[in-house]
């Protein structure tokens, strides 16, 4: 095995990870782009099995990032279809491989019949990415809630053999220790505004940025006492340019009035748990917001022809939709100025619905992991005592 | 951009000489030049390059999208794609105008856009451009994935179209069966043999798999044996040659008044024309004869043998009588022929074969049913699936 050449333009490995056992692969296909808000999401959650698991990158910049960020970790980059024939066959005992998204280049790996494939995402939404044929490739999906398995049944094919587990959502463990007190006694009113990018494809563009300056100044003019900060999604302007240098813009012209606009690389969950107001897009930030149990705006544009993977509650029953500024301003000044907050209850359904308070805080994503790891020992410990 | 381009491929000859002149005369440039003949990559009529290189999709020979039911895709390079695209198109004129056939690569694009102008062949490179597409097809129904690319998944992910793996003939890159075709509807395999094999290889789920006839694999029962192929193989590739008896073959009673064609390399062509220089019998390297024959004489060699059966003809192989150990593969094979040591013998297998004795005939499609997915014409399936894919019902 030495003998082989593990790093070339194309793949670098340590070879050191040949002598571990490796069980578990999580896989990103992605690139400096959407690779470290992924890799950020879930590698914390995989601590527990972390000696067994090999982060699997094809982008080489990412697998710097990686590598420096996680140092613990076993991380190879293997960027073509032929790298990953050359490093997978050398995991005699891998059991399950999982993806954070649906990108093009899972095609090299899930030819590996041998392996269970999983896909957990990186948050769930409405988003009509959330749900559709593609995921159909994978032995099993690992959901958050009942909702995303209901956005599949909604989705208009036979999702009747597709395999979904519920785990909850691990990074949203800490946001939800802290709703156990009502909104209004948490904190003075601190507005959170998080709108989302432009998408990949104009179908799924459900952004509100074009709306953003006016938003944001008109809570000031409802509210002067209110924190009001704003986080821009990091690859906003990516695909349509115009708005790539909106967020430095806004950050400049709303200084004076105290409106922040926060640094795009601050997490999202650091954020909500020092707000209790949150203004959104369609977008999977919405339940992150939503663990937290207060008052969520959410905008729906009405000018175009949204596509959306509809579970079987709509964004319309735990939050309060607007779709121009006008309406924004009606529903901030009843729900939050004059305290009626009257999806309260709903919103206290949808938590269980959507994320699975239950599955969150009971760790079933590590404890997932664990029983696979262990059924792997024990194929490891066979196979020891028939060699004997 | 974008706007302007799709204004483009929508306008009349008319307003596409008002609104872009530059344009309606490059086309007609070109139009001009395939007319004579004259090929079109010989001769600069493209933008300036720093232009070239920003052209992310091209729509211009999709005419009447409100009439097209199914993308064709390929997401595969030029060096990969160009036979299998060639060899899908071969079948699927009479449907020329319910399909596009969509190509990811440039180069590919440009190598046969001009080469089969009748059909509808666009280009798009980005997703966005795959959107773009899709957004001018109303009447879409069907999405047909002719390899697995990585590429695919831009299509993949709209739940309203109904995804085919229709594959390619390319024997060569014959696909293993793994999981990744769990992302289709349904996945077209041309053998009962492959059929068994993606059935044992994965849970299919919701996978519609579906056996369907090669169109260029087809079983003939004809008595009339008019077309007699001799398929000279080079004495390397063979163990007993039949050469030395050829004039006596072709002097047989039961050839007379039949068409006898010799089938070779190209490198064996001349030396095969120089020993049959007295029977005027002509010599061919081009593979369309096999296709067109009744009946092939031949030496022994596995390859080749399997190749001939595939033909759906009798094959006749010359095997002296001398001990030789076959394997049991090539035992398998030569069980499907018939077999001469002598004139004598190949002028019985010949006069009976001439009265409609074919007595390999029920091993042989058994066999190549099994195998390769070859079936008699009455019951050949190719055609009618096509006309479903297309016309629906």
């Amino acid at each position: 095995m030495s003998k082989k050449k593990w790093s070339s333009d194309s793949l670098i490995v340590d070879p050191i990870i040949f002598y571990k056992n490796i069980y578990h692969v999580f896989h990103t296909g992605e690139s400096m782009v959407h690779g470290p808000a992924h890799l950020n999401f879930w590698l914390p959650y995989f601590k527990d099995v972390l000696e067994n698991t090999l982060i699997l990158i094809r982008n080489k910049d990412l697998f710097y990032w990686v590598s420096e960020k996680y140092p613990r970790c076993h991380v190879a980059y293997a960027k073509e279809y032929l790298d990953i024939d050359q490093l997978l066959p050398n995991f005699k005992f891998l059991s399950h491989m999982y993806y954070s998204s649906n990108t093009g280049n899972t095609i090299h790996t899930l030819k590996y019949n041998e392996i269970t494939h999983v896909f957990l995402g990186h948050g769930d939404s409405d988003k009509s990415a959330s749900a559709h044929k593609y995921f159909r490739v994978y032995d099993e999906i690992w959901v958050s809630g009942q909702a995303h398995i209901d956005r599949f049944k909604n989705a208009g094919f036979n999702v009747d053999l597709m395999t979904f587990k519920k785990v909850g959502r691990p990074p949203l463990r800490n946001i939800l220790k802290n709703n156990k007190i009502d909104w209004r006694d948490r904190m003075e009113l601190s507005v959170l505004y998080l709108p989302t990018w432009e998408g990949v494809y104009e179908e799924s563009n459900y952004s509100s940025i074009h709306l953003s300056s006016e938003l944001l100044q008109s809570i000031r003019a409802l509210t002067e006492t209110a924190q009001i900060s704003a986080k821009f999604h990091p690859v906003t302007g990516s695909r349509d340019t115009q708005y790539s240098t909106l967020p430095m813009n806004l950050s400049q012209q709303l200084t004076s009035q105290n409106i922040k606009v926060v640094d795009k690389e601050v997490s999202v969950s650091e954020l909500v748990a020092k707000s209790n107001i949150f203004i959104c897009d369609i977008s999977a930030v919405v339940s992150e917001c939503l663990a937290a149990d207060c008052p969520i705006f959410v905008y729906l544009p009405k000018d175009k022809n949204i596509v959306i993977a509809q579970s079987d509650i709509s964004y319309e029953d735990y939050c309060y939709t607007f779709s121009d500024i006008a309406e924004f301003k009606n529903l901030f000044t009843k729900v939050i100025l004059y305290g009626d907050d009257y999806l309260s209850v709903q919103r206290k359904n949808a938590i269980q619905y959507i994320i699975s308070e239950f599955e969150t805080e009971n760790l079933v994503f590590e404890q997932l992991l664990a029983e696979i790891s262990l059924n792997s020992v024990q194929k490891v410990n066979l196979l020891s005592v028939n060699r004997q | 951009m974008y706007n302007l381009y799709f204004i483009g491929y929508e306008m009349s000859k008319v307003t596409k000489l008002i609104n872009s002149p530059d344009k309606f005369f490059k086309d007609l440039l070109i139009k001009r030049m395939n007319s004579f003949g004259i090929e079109i990559k010989n001769i600069d009529i493209s933008a300036p390059s720093e232009n070239v290189n920003k052209i992310n999709f091209d729509f211009n020979s999709l005419e009447n999208p409100n009439i097209i039911s199914t993308i064709i895709h390929c997401g595969e390079s030029y060096s990969s794609g160009k036979l299998m695209v060639e060899f899908w198109l071969k079948y699927l004129n009479k449907y020329k105008d319910k399909f596009v056939f969509l190509i990811r690569n440039k180069e590919l694009f440009d190598g046969i856009r001009f080469k089969y102008k009748e059909f509808n062949i666009v280009y798009a490179k980005l997703p966005t451009d795959v959107e773009c597409l899709l957004s001018r097809l109303d009447k879409l129904e069907n999405i047909c994935f002719i390899s697995n690319t990585a590429n695919n998944i831009h299509l993949l992910r709209f739940n309203e179209y109904k995804h085919t793996y229709i594959g390619n003939f390319d024997a060569k890159r014959q696909s293993s069966f793994h999981k990744y075709f769990r992302v289709y509807d349904e996945c077209w395999v041309y053998s009962q043999d492959l059929y068994n094999r993606i059935i044992d290889a994965i849970d299919v789920r919701h996978l519609n798999v579906k056996l369907i006839n090669p169109p260029n694999l087809i079983m003939k029962n004809t008595n009339n044996n008019e077309n007699i192929v001799y398929w000279a193989l080079n004495s390397e590739d063979t163990i007993y040659s039949s050469f030395s008896l050829l004039n006596e073959i072709f002097d047989i009673e039961e050839l007379k008044g039949k068409f006898l064609n010799i089938f070779t390399s190209f490198e064996m062509k001349d030396s095969v024309s120089n020993h049959i220089n007295n029977y005027r019998i002509k010599c061919f390297d081009d593979l369309f004869l096999l296709e067109i024959c009744d009946l092939i004489i031949m030496d022994f060699n596995y390859v080749k043998i399997l190749e001939a059966l595939k033909c759906g003809v009798p094959v006749i192989v010359y095997l002296p009588n001398h001990i030789f150990e076959f394997n049991e593969d090539e035992l398998r094979v030569l069980n499907l022929c018939y077999q001469f040591s002598n004139i004598n013998e190949i002028q019985s297998i010949i006069k009976k074969l001439n009265d409609g004795e074919d007595a390999l005939y029920p091993e042989r499609l058994k066999f190549l049913s099994f195998s390769y997915g070859v079936a008699p014409i009455e019951s050949h399936n190719f055609n009618n699936i096509l006309h479903q894919l297309f016309m629906g019902g």
